[in-house]
């Protein structure tokens, strides 16, 4: 099946800030070159690792995030290549720069220079605080990004007091803000002709905080973080609970319809545990709000006899929107995932073999979105690439 | 330029058909609209076609109504609102004369719905074949779980987002909002935009089945390859690098009532630097420190030190040094610090202010992204339901207003309400 984006061409700068819109790119099947620097990408050399091997061509970080890309080095502080990074552009639909403002003109290559290379070309800059303004020559990190944005400060728990603000983890800053990167380069193109973006890592976090800023703006009051649920004004009853095998269900209820409140509470009678929730006053609003403590706690008991997948797929045979809170490996054996073919098989080349990679999480109809290739070796492309840009 | 000469937008031309709700599907045609789409959020004031936000608070004056949400007017700027009664044939008739008129089909029910109504992907693309078709749902349209409701902590909870985040040994803090809505709109954006790009090249349509949950699992990122490869079982380590890329690399209490403040180290370099800045000689004279590796062996020293800097100062002040002797740090913002203390985002112009007839005078976050030469960002307020159904019918279809009137009288379709009824509605 061909793919969705096979026809267009990609350069990336390696770099932390632009691999997941290089990935999302390169698993839709556009060709995306990896232009490395001397030594290799930074994230060559970010845990965790393949079995315990740290070397450049074994992080499971570098692994994930380049699948399907060519890798070129090329050393932008020298003429030869600069001279082959242009020539690259040339043929090239969207740069993916990932560098500090002002660090690609200070080697030569300014915004001007690149457009001239191809008039085209999309350039996407993403930068931790934007090219411009009084924090743009700020650092940042995935657990400043989500500090700064706003994210930390709604996580954590509100029964365990003086305890932190907690980080979202899994590269998270970098998921908000590449996803973006992509989202508007693939808009750029829309409009056929040459565009240079903008993006700041930190207002792509800070605007992703849900109802924080509506809750603000009318009321005037700011959200405060509660244990495994929404950070919020006024206090809310748990809705994380024990299951019987020590894991964790999430019993949400909100927007209970009749016909899910009357599933849960006939459930609950089945065993005997409903308590007084068969009683009808709780159909009325104001009650089931006021009440919402106790409500919780009457589910949490019957949660506590069973297991978390019992709790799962019960509940939400009941329309109800529960779900087991699974650890990342659960979803190796999870058996929607596996229905999906969400993981799939690539070969790694010598010694490893075939290895069982993440697929994506899009599925198309009528072509395909997915990893087919493992992330290129240091350099693995680089004679090509610059040998057709020596000939150029 | 434009032959006018004002500012093009980048999705010039481009109308969506939108039935999405929430914020994962309305987040999505939300992105859409913010770059220039031109979007038509087909409505009723009835499920399954009401937006249950359209309900939901903050309310203007604290007092509820269809036309007062906060968050629904936060997620539906810059749309158009087209109230049409989908349970009746002549509106889905109705529906059915717009797909022509449309690039882009989104919607976000229970799988099944569209189908029942006779507007799922094969049944549109029989009237418009390069049509781009979003379905996006909690589990997507396949699969044991494809009937399962999900909404943002469900997604969260299902796909190891929750589990990995928080502080050791105890339950899961997650994530304290619905992230995965905020991701499911951005994705399903993301796939739209594949769709036309692809259409773009080809002249081809696209279907996209988009699940909120499953998307939830691709942002586990290199989690996904460690549990497959190397058998791990990924727990969470509070602030601390799941993976010790960074260190120090955590959340210090700071001067006030709940503030903290965020240093990450990485390079030897920043770490030189907040020795110099805490002044902590004998930490910058230990050489097994100079590197990451040495580093996390003494994490709890290193913190300790850090803890110990960082209580007595202001979290801002200190943000500041640190980011000025060039090493990654930032007070842990509430959205009042974002709104009213941070200069970045104010020079940015994060935050838009929109005049609204019914809400007033509203800040509305915008785009994280600025193109020169084109227009992009948050425009117009949201829609009053049905606000727009009759402009639309007459200038897609060319209804008279004869006919408009009949369908009104009907009950098919319901029109923009006058002021005083929108606020009270």
């Amino acid at each position: 099946m061909n793919r969705t984006l096979e026809h267009l061409t990609i350069v990336e700068l390696a770099g932390p800030r632009t691999e997941w819109a290089g990935k999302l790119f390169a698993q839709a099947g556009a060709r995306v070159v990896l232009v490395e620097p001397p030594g290799g990408a930074e994230t060559r050399g970010y845990a965790p690792w393949f079995h315990g091997r740290e070397d450049a061509e074994s992080s499971l970080h570098f692994w994930h995030y380049n699948t399907d890309k060519e890798s070129a080095v090329l050393d932008l502080a020298g003429d030869e290549g600069r001279a082959a990074f242009l020539a690259l552009l040339g043929e090239a639909d969207v740069l993916l720069d990932g560098s500090a403002p002002g660090e690609l003109a200070e080697a030569g290559l300014t915004r001007e220079a690149i457009a001239r290379a191809n008039e085209r070309l999309v350039h996407v800059a993403l930068t931790p605080f934007g090219q411009e303004g009084p924090m743009a020559g700020w650092k940042g990190s995935d657990l400043v990004h989500q500090a700064l944005g706003g994210q930390m400060m709604m996580n954590g728990y509100d029964d365990m007091p003086a305890s932190p603000p907690v980080n979202g983890q899994g590269n998270q800053a970098g998921h908000m803000a590449g996803s973006w990167a992509f989202i508007a380069a693939l808009a750029a193109l829309q409009a056929g002709k040459g565009a240079f973006v903008d993006l700041s890592v930190h207002d792509a976090c800070a605007g992703m905080t849900e109802n924080a800023l509506p809750q603000y703006d009318y009321t005037g009051k700011v959200v405060t973080r509660r244990t495994g649920r929404h950070a919020s004004v006024a206090p809310t009853p748990p809705w994380q609970h024990r299951a019987r095998d020590g894991r964790y269900i999430n019993a949400q209820l909100v927007n209970v319809s009749p016909r899910a409140w009357e599933g849960l509470v006939s459930w609950l009678d089945e065993h005997g545990m409903a308590e007084d929730l068969t009683d009808p006053k709780y159909f009325v609003p104001e009650i089931f709000r006021e009440e919402a403590v106790h409500i919780s706690e009457v589910i949490g008991r019957f949660v506590a006899t069973k297991t978390a997948d019992e709790i799962f797929h019960g509940a939400q045979a009941r329309a109800l929107i529960f779900s087991a809170i699974l650890n990342p490996e659960d979803l190796l054996d999870d058996p929607h995932l596996a229905a999906r073919d969400f993981w799939i098989e690539l070969d790694q080349g010598e010694p490893e073999g075939m290895l069982r990679y993440a697929g994506s999480a899009f599925v198309a109809q009528n072509s395909e979105v997915r990893p087919r290739r493992r992330a290129p070796r240091l350099d693995e492309h680089g004679p090509a690439i610059r040998g057709k840009a020596a000939e150029g | 330029m434009t032959d006018d000469g004002g500012m093009r937008a980048l999705l010039d031309g481009i109308r969506v058909l939108d039935f999405t709700r929430h914020l994962a599907g309305a987040g999505s045609t939300r992105i859409l609209a913010t770059l220039g789409a031109e979007i038509l959020r087909i409505e009723w004031p009835h499920p399954p076609a009401l937006d249950f936000l359209r309900l939901s608070g903050p309310h203007a004056d604290g007092r509820p109504g269809m036309n007062r949400g906060g968050f629904f007017a936060q997620i539906n700027v810059g749309k158009r609102s087209v109230a049409i009664d989908m349970s009746t044939d002549a509106g889905k008739d109705l529906a059915r004369e717009l797909i022509p008129h449309c690039d882009v089909i989104a919607e976000s029910f229970s799988p099944g719905v569209m189908k029942r109504w006779g507007l799922d992907y094969e049944a549109v693309r029989a009237i418009r074949p390069d049509i781009i078709y979003l379905s996006a749902s909690g589990f997507g349209q396949t699969g044991p779980y494809a009937g399962y409701r999900s909404v943002g902590p469900t997604a969260q909870a299902y796909s190891g987002l929750t589990a990995t985040s928080g502080l050791p040994d105890r339950e899961p803090a997650g994530w304290g909002f619905s992230y995965m809505d905020h991701m499911g709109a951005v994705m399903n954006a993301a796939a739209i935009l594949m769709g036309l790009e692809r259409r773009r090249a080809t002249g081809e349509g696209e279907f996209f089945d988009a699940g909120q949950s499953q998307h939830g699992c691709a942002l586990l990122g290199p989690m996904l390859l460690d549990v497959s490869l190397n058998g791990s079982q990924v727990r969470p380590r509070g602030n601390h690098d799941l993976y010790g890329n960074f260190c120090p690399n955590n959340a210090y209490r700071c001067r006030g009532e709940d503030s903290w403040l965020a240093i990450s180290v990485r390079e030897p370099g920043e770490w030189a630097a907040l020795c110099a800045v805490m002044g902590a000689d004998d930490l910058a004279g230990r050489q097994e420190l100079a590197t990451l590796a040495g580093r996390l062996t003494h994490e709890s020293e290193i913190d300790a030190r850090i803890r110990a800097w960082a209580l007595p100062r202001d979290a801002r002040e200190a943000t500041v040094a640190l980011q000025e002797a060039g090493i990654p740090a930032g007070l842990a913002q509430t959205v009042e610090d974002k709104v009213q203390r941070d200069p970045q985002l104010a020079f940015r112009g994060l935050y838009t202010t929109l005049d609204d007839p019914v809400l007033g005078e509203r800040r509305y976050e915008d785009v994280p992204v600025r193109i020169d030469g084109f227009d992009v960002g948050v425009t117009t307020p949201s829609p009053w339901l049905g606000a727009d159904t009759r402009d639309v019918l007459r200038e897609l279809l060319g209804y008279s207003e004869e006919r408009l009137e009949q369908l009104k009288a009907d009950a098919i379709i319901d029109d923009a309400i006058t002021l005083e009824e929108a606020r009270g509605a």
